[in-house]
């Protein structure tokens, strides 16, 4: 079913649909930069801003999941530069978690990613929104995705 | 005395000697934490029927003395019985012991106000099934049965006339009868997380059959032996090393038969995870009983997982499940309770007994056995120096 | 510090799930699990986990004003006189509804239990009506029908159907929504059951009947039964329908509609409801309270405070169900004892035609002698004779109605509550045809009104909207109406 879609009838590509969130002091700074150096991103990406990479509450990936995202990326400031101090160290804790839940659950390992973004990396931004794009593409449409939702 | 210390003891009381199970210490011991004002209240097993009983909590010692202890008995979720900060001391199963520890910690119950006085569990059977075994493979009527005991493997159902009818366990487990699944691969049989740990397994010679062996595990195990023989209502003797081996040997033939159910039951899932939980979860009718009697939720009414899931979700899966799953991760202590409730049969308990085995093998820990926080946040940055 | 175990069952509808209540020494209830009851092995519906929560009791009043009890009681038997007319739906005990049938009689009249598809079907057929098939023979049918939906109605069906599958049995679904459990999912013209269903004496078809039930429906189920020799079983909204049917006596039984009608054209000047919300019981709400405005007496016996409460002249509040002493009938035609020792709804109703207090003992004689059975014992189901009956000439009206609002009709919608129910549900090419947004509430909207309302995307039939939930536009169990958004 996933070759299916991903060619689609129309014979455009299928683009995934992604979920991505930004911490407010580092990748939504990063995503900001990306645009303004005008780095080449494909446009699969729906950015949520939140305080800080340490508020992801896990529901917000897994209902991510539930409404129809085929991937869901969450991103916050380098270990070490977190505005709150251990805001992001908190995140790769919860990040565990839900990979090992995820997983369990039986979805594909490449549909939740977390990478660390400072706001002066809008190249490395482009880079990470392409790959994931990339990885996303090869595994196919999410299972999880309701009828109904394109 | 101290921490560590083991006795063999009984009721000096002949009524409770004789009929409560094992010397009637147990027993003893509560009626005589209330009577001496060292608790104001004591959760008792109230038998509603053989093959049932139910958490009660009373002030009055007679309806301590008058209840009798039941395999049947389910887990205790105290917060549900008690105000918190309530003085009460409880008669608790490993995993009781382990639902109230968890939910101290969640501020749902005060430690230091619990005296948990734990009892040896080789597992538990559910009433209904209990009748269903009695009529297939003991071809017994129910209502005929007088009292059970476990002996050698085997479990035996005492009629009114006397006579004994035993069945090897192992085998009415094949049969899809026997304990609770979730007792089946329990690794707890001595609560060594409760104040006081008490059962009939080292007890031997002349005092076997007569004597509960106990051993203190903390202050407050401390506080409530001695009350009950400062006023009299036990005896104790110590132990000796052959009674604690062999309470070490019985502990130890349990944990491989728990190793073996483990084996058969969490098997890795062969095929595709999301379909296999998907049809697990299919019949599910949203009644929320399975969170109702969940030890270590204590999220309440305003729960995350209720309040942003609604039946009127148009999802493949519900997100109630969902982040109950991420929650049970590392808190689950495989009670059964869930799976107990659950009206459409759906064994939830295996279900998140299958997601939190691996996170807490990795983490190296088990819920409820002391105060300690769950890894999700606390141990790992306390560690890491953050 | 002490609490009260009353062992009880669910009043949530005819399967009477057994239960525990807790009671603390302030009141406070909460609910645990029966794990030995031979009904639902302690499993309970979302509406048993949240009784505790949802259930109000009611207090007694006279004219809008809060009084005692027993001042509440002695206004009623002035107000109860000759000509009364009587409803108990069965959300009480055996006892209170005998306790109400005396009452009646003592002013010449009778008890109507509110189904009407009783009085216009013939009587040799009642008890096949009344008493179903015991839940265990569910588990052991090698083919089941449904003409309901177990998930939204039932729920505790869901294990025995589930159980039957495991057993082999094969599970057809003829109704408004794909249930997952079936094997197929139909739509049949009920003129085509006999043919396309292939029934055998090792099925079981299961079907509801309520107040709002069309007898011809009932007819047309009752005919498949007797040609191909299955069993039916017909399921019952309220906890004691069974029992309060059996211990009726046969006699003319008007349908809710028709007292409705009696009302309004002055027929009817008192109206005595035993646990019986008209309100909530039937399905267009503005007439029932328009035509409940021109009684002279509305008076309510009931142990729940609900919308009927609010509008009636004299309520008489009597004890929680669970407290009652008495005998419940539920859908397998299994007596079930609640261990409260509690005779105050029964005094009550004794009181109102001068009886002395102790009525219980008399009463519940009655009623074993009735089930032909000496003690109540929840795990031996009393012998019931249903005798044969003819076949039946019965043309259900097809609703020719483009798009309808149906109602399904769970506890939580029997009982008037609104929980997690507050939504309707219809199929995607409705949502897409309506051009509906996710998110965005669709507006329903009949002669009568509209409703802005959340919607669930299911697998329901082609038209269908359905809600579990009473919604105030509605003038029958099938409503015309259209969507947009």
């Amino acid at each position: 079913m996933a070759e299916a879609t991903a060619t689609g009838t129309t014979g455009e590509e299928w683009q995934p649909k992604i979920v991505m969130f930004c911490c407010n002091w580092c990748s939504y700074g990063g995503a900001d930069s990306a645009g303004m150096g005008r780095f080449q991103q494909p446009p699969t990406v729906r950015v949520i801003r939140v305080m800080c990479s340490g508020r992801m509450d896990p529901m917000f990936i897994l209902n991510a999941f539930l409404e129809g995202a085929d991937g869901v990326l969450f991103s916050g400031c380098h270990i070490g530069d977190c505005h709150y101090v251990n805001g992001n160290y908190k995140a790769t804790i919860k990040y565990k978690f839900l990979k090992a839940m995820v997983n369990e659950l039986g979805l594909e390992d490449e549909r939740l990613k977390l990478d660390w973004i400072s706001a002066s990396e809008g190249e490395r931004y482009a880079e990470v929104v392409t790959e994931f794009t990339e990885q996303i593409k090869k595994v196919g449409p999410s299972p999880l995705k309701p009828e109904g939702v394109i | 005395m101290e921490i560590g210390d083991c006795y063999v003891g009984w009721a000096t009381d002949e009524d409770i000697r004789t009929r409560g199970a094992s010397g009637g210490l147990v027993t003893a011991m509560l009626a005589a934490a209330l009577e001496k004002g060292l608790v104001e209240a004591v959760v008792v097993l109230k038998k509603l029927g053989e093959f049932e009983a139910v958490p009660v909590v009373t002030s009055d010692p007679e309806e301590v003395k008058a209840a009798a202890g039941s395999m049947h008995s389910v887990p205790i979720v105290l917060s549900r019985y008690l105000e918190y900060g309530t003085k009460v001391a409880l008669p608790a199963k490993p995993c009781d012991a382990r639902s109230t520890i968890e939910q101290a910690k969640r501020g749902q119950v005060d430690i230091d106000t619990t005296y948990i006085v734990g009892l040896n569990c080789g597992g538990t059977m559910h009433p209904a099934m209990t009748r269903k075994m009695l009529d297939v493979m003991y071809k017994l009527d129910p209502e005929d049965i007088e009292g059970e005991e476990i002996d050698k493997g085997k479990l035996i159902f005492e009629t009114k006339d006397g006579e004994e009818h035993a069945i090897k366990i192992d085998e009415l487990e094949e049969e899809g009868y026997g304990r609770r699944e979730s007792c089946q691969y329990c690794f707890t049989n001595i609560p060594v997380m409760a104040d006081i740990a008490c059962g009939n397994w080292g007890v031997i010679g002349d005092l076997a059959g007569k004597g509960t062996f106990v051993e203190i595990n903390t202050e407050k195990g401390i506080e409530i032996l001695r009350n009950a023989i400062d006023s009299g209502a036990v005896e104790v003797t110590e132990a000796d090393e052959k009674g604690k081996a062999i309470r070490a040997k019985v502990d130890g033939a349990m944990m491989k038969v728990a190793a073996a159910a483990n084996e058969k039951y969490l098997a890795p899932i062969e095929g595709s995870h999301l379909d296999y939980y998907m049809n697990a979860l299919k019949d599910c009718i949203n009644c929320g009983a399975c969170k109702t009697v969940c030890p270590v939720c204590a999220c309440g009414e305003g729960a995350k997982c209720t309040e942003y899931s609604s039946a009127a979700d148009t999802y493949k899966m519900s997100l109630f499940h969902l982040v109950r799953f991420v929650h049970l991760m590392d808190s689950c202590i495989g009670c059964g309770q869930c799976t107990d409730v659950c009206p459409a049969d759906i064994s939830l308990t295996h279900i998140y007994q299958r997601f939190a085995r691996p996170m807490q093998d990795e983490f190296e820990y088990k819920p409820g056995m002391d105060m300690t926080t769950p890894p999700f946040f606390g141990v790992d940055l306390l560690e890491e120096g953050h | 510090m002490n609490e009260t175990i009353f062992t009880t069952v669910c009043p949530g509808c005819s399967i009477a799930c057994g239960m525990y209540v807790r009671e603390k020494d302030d009141g406070t209830i909460d609910i645990d699990w029966r794990k030995d009851a031979v009904v639902n092995a302690g499993k309970l519906c979302r509406f048993g986990v949240r009784l505790s929560a949802n259930l109000k009791n009611a207090t007694s009043r006279v004219d809008g004003n809060e009084v005692e009890f027993s001042d509440a009681v002695t206004a009623a038997g002035k107000a109860i006189g000759d000509g009364a007319t009587f409803i108990s739906v069965g959300n009480t005990t055996c006892a209170e509804h005998l306790a109400l049938m005396k009452l009646a009689e003592s002013k010449s009249a009778i008890v109507n239990t509110g189904m009407g598809a009783f009085s216009s079907i013939p009587s040799e057929c009642h008890p096949t009506m009344g008493v179903g098939v015991p839940l265990d023979a569910i588990e052991n049918a090698k083919k089941i029908v449904l003409f309901i939906d177990p998930y939204e109605q039932y729920p505790l069906l869901v294990r025995r159907i589930l159980a039957a599958k495991k057993n082999g049995a094969t599970v057809t679904a003829v109704g408004w929504k794909a249930v997952s459990l079936a094997d197929e999912n139909k739509t049949i013209d009920p003129a085509n059951y006999e043919s396309d269903l292939d029934l055998d004496s090792d099925s079981v078809i299961i079907a509801e009947l309520n107040p709002s039930t069309d007898p011809a429906r009932v007819m047309v189920l009752l005919n498949l039964a007797k040609a191909s020799g299955a069993a039916i079983m017909f399921m019952k909204p309220f906890v004691n329908a069974v029992g309060c049917d059996i211990a009726s006596k046969k006699t003319d039984q008007k349908s809710l509609d028709q007292i409705i009608a009696e009302i309004n054209d002055g027929t009817i000047k008192t109206l005595v409801c035993l646990d019986s919300d008209l309100i909530e019981i039937m399905p267009d709400e503005t007439a029932v309270r328009e035509a409940l405005g021109k009684l002279d007496n509305l008076i309510v016996i009931t142990s729940r405070a609900s919308a009927i409460t609010d509008v009636a002249k004299i309520v008489v509040a009597t004890e929680p169900f669970y407290k009652k002493a008495g005998t419940v009938v539920n859908a397998e035609g299994r007596a079930l004892h609640n261990s409260g020792e509690s005779t105050d709804g029964i005094d009550a109703i004794g009181a109102m035609m001068g009886q002395p207090v102790g009525m219980y003992d008399e009463i519940h004689a009655t009623l074993l002698a009735t089930l032909g059975i000496d003690e109540v014992d929840e795990r031996v189901i009393p012998t019931y004779e249903k005798p044969e009956y003819g076949a039946m000439d019965a043309n259900p009206t097809a609703e020719a109605v483009e798009t309808a609002l149906v109602y399904a009709g769970g506890p939580f919608f029997w009982n008037g509550i609104v929980d997690d129910n507050d939504f309707v549900e219809m199929n995607l090419d409705m949502v897409t045809a309506n051009s509906l947004l996710k998110g965005i509430p669709a507006k329903i909207t009949s002669d009568k009104g509209e409703v802005a309302i959340k919607y669930k995307v299911s697998d329901v039939a082609p038209g269908v909207v359905l809600s579990n939930m009473k919604l105030p536009m509605t003038t029958g169990m099938v409503t015309s109406v259209t969507v947009s958004r």
